[in-house]
């Protein structure tokens, strides 16, 4: 593997729990995405409620004006 | 901090943009343009709608650090300039969502589209501010 590769994905791992800290929940986020890649893969309707409930959270709350 | 945590998510979306199977979470989803022959499944509106998320949980960091006084000092103009974008998203989204679940597929065809060209643009409104929300694919 392409060694500037590597030194991203440490780099990546390293960052990751200060990614987390910030509120950005990359397992689920991961894991959503990975059964979205399959061929043939379905999300559950739990799932889409769920993806559409944050996606609504997420998107008021950015577009709330800065105080 | 949170501005320097903001800096590190572009090498993190790098590594995520490396991994085949992960490359979605760098936005990376194909989100291709729909048409009757090709129609709008539920997944393909998840698919948007993780893609949009992902980016507006970026800005969302980028926003928290802005009120915190973190950020840079044009963040508040950067911020508003985005969210003209942003905000053109909600009433397309719920369309969308009708659309795909009474299987409106002329319709839902025609708001996906417009969901993900406004996608492509909060992405370049936000890169040319400085704010890197990942390698997407479309």
């Amino acid at each position: 593997m392409n060694p500037e590769i590597i030194d991203l994905i440490v780099k990546g791992l390293t960052l990751l729990p200060t990614l987390v800290e910030a509120g950005i929940d990359i397992t689920q986020r991961v894991q959503q995405l990975i059964v979205l890649s399959k061929d043939g893969a379905s999300l559950s309707d739990a799932e889409i409620a769920k993806i559409r409930a944050d996606f609504d959270s997420d998107l008021a709350d950015f577009n709330t004006p800065i105080p | 901090m949170i501005s320097r945590k903001l800096l590190l998510i572009v090498p993190v979306a790098l590594w995520l943009g490396a991994c085949a199977q992960m490359q979605a979470i760098g936005t990376g989803i194909s989100l291709a343009t729909k048409t009757i022959a090709n129609p709008v499944t539920r997944d393909d509106e998840a698919k948007v709608e993780l893609a949009l998320d992902t980016a507006i949980q970026v800005l969302k960091v980028y926003k928290t650090a802005c009120i915190q006084g973190t950020a840079d000092k044009n963040c508040k103009v950067n911020i508003a300039q985005i969210q003209a974008y942003t905000r053109q998203i909600p009433p397309l989204k719920d369309q969308l969502r009708t659309f795909v679940d009474n299987n409106d597929q002329i319709n839902a065809s025609v708001v996906y589209n417009q969901l993900t060209a406004l996608y492509v643009n909060v992405k370049s409104a936000a890169a040319s501010l400085g704010v890197n929300l990942g390698s997407g694919t479309i």
